[in-house]
């Protein structure tokens, strides 16, 4: 095929105009969508969902169960957390004192 | 084409049946780029209603630096290339019991001044292309039917302008064997 027929083709082709959507094609759409969930605005546990699948769930749960175990301690008369850190602090600076 | 955006922040902000306006307003344009690659009705339509669904779920993601249309554009040039993909899986030997008399007698006539009639022309052209690569196919139908510059086709398809060029030579020689092909076949 010479290059002048092929241009001719492709010139025939290029004016060949589209099809017009369907009158009902926006409805299919629309049905089609709203079993999508919706677009935009996530909510906070969306997005770190999305950045961290599991981890953020399993982190905020390990956190949530230290801080109970702090109050449950502080309740029962046991060191708390606070104290414990008070503690460390102290036992620190005692330490750099010492050099 | 300037309140495309306005319309966007309305339907992430709730007004979700809003996307049905958006549809309305730019269901030629998508139908237009789909129909190059798709020329079967039912596919094109199901084709059509998948790359708004894929902005549906990626509205999030606009940010109005381009037009809306733009960006539907890139969409569906994108769902154009999953399904040539797709469909190159299911057909690669090419056939000519799909064109018409009048495309075969085109094809078969030595003459290069015949006219072709734009729907013939688009079956001769539909039927060589499946000779080539799903992203041959690409390059070459923006670049050949739809017009476009390079610097466009890198736009809407990610490519690099080099893998553009380099893919649009390749494309065309492949295209003209391809057609080449065809001719011989129907002598």
């Amino acid at each position: 095929m010479n290059e002048k027929k092929m241009r001719r083709l492709i010139e025939s082709a290029r004016a060949e105009p589209a099809p017009e959507p369907a009158a009902e094609f926006t409805a299919g759409v629309m049905r089609a969508v709203r079993q999508v969930r919706v677009p935009g605005k996530a909510s906070v546990l969306d997005q770190l969902g999305e950045l961290f699948p599991r981890l953020a769930t399993v982190a905020l749960l390990v956190i949530g169960l230290c801080v109970a175990a702090d109050f449950c301690a502080s309740a029962l008369g046991q060191p708390d957390l606070t104290g414990g850190v008070a503690e460390l602090s102290e036992q620190w600076l005692f330490a750099t004192k010492g050099f | 084409m300037n309140d495309d955006a306005e319309l966007v922040v309305r339907i992430r902000n709730g007004a979700q049946e809003e996307f049905a306006e958006l549809v309305r307003r730019h269901q030629s344009h998508v139908f237009a780029i789909l129909y190059r690659y798709e020329r079967d009705a039912q596919k094109l339509e199901d084709l059509a209603q998948e790359t708004f669904v894929k902005a549906w779920r990626s509205l999030g993601q606009f940010d109005g630096r381009a037009p809306f249309q733009h960006w539907l554009s890139r969409i569906a040039v994108h769902a154009a290339l999953d399904h040539l993909r797709r469909e190159r899986r299911h057909r690669n030997e090419v056939g000519l019991g799909d064109l018409g008399e009048d495309a075969l007698g085109w094809l078969r006539s030595g003459n290069d001044e015949r006219e072709i009639e734009g729907r013939q022309a688009a079956e001769v052209l539909a039927l060589a292309m499946r000779e080539l690569s799903p992203a041959e196919q690409l390059v070459i139908t923006m670049q050949e039917l739809e017009g476009r510059s390079v610097k466009e086709i890198c736009e809407r398809t990610g490519s690099s302008s080099i893998a553009v060029r380099v893919r649009a030579v390749r494309a065309r020689a492949r295209l003209r064997r391809a057609l080449e092909k065809l001719e011989r076949t129907t002598v």
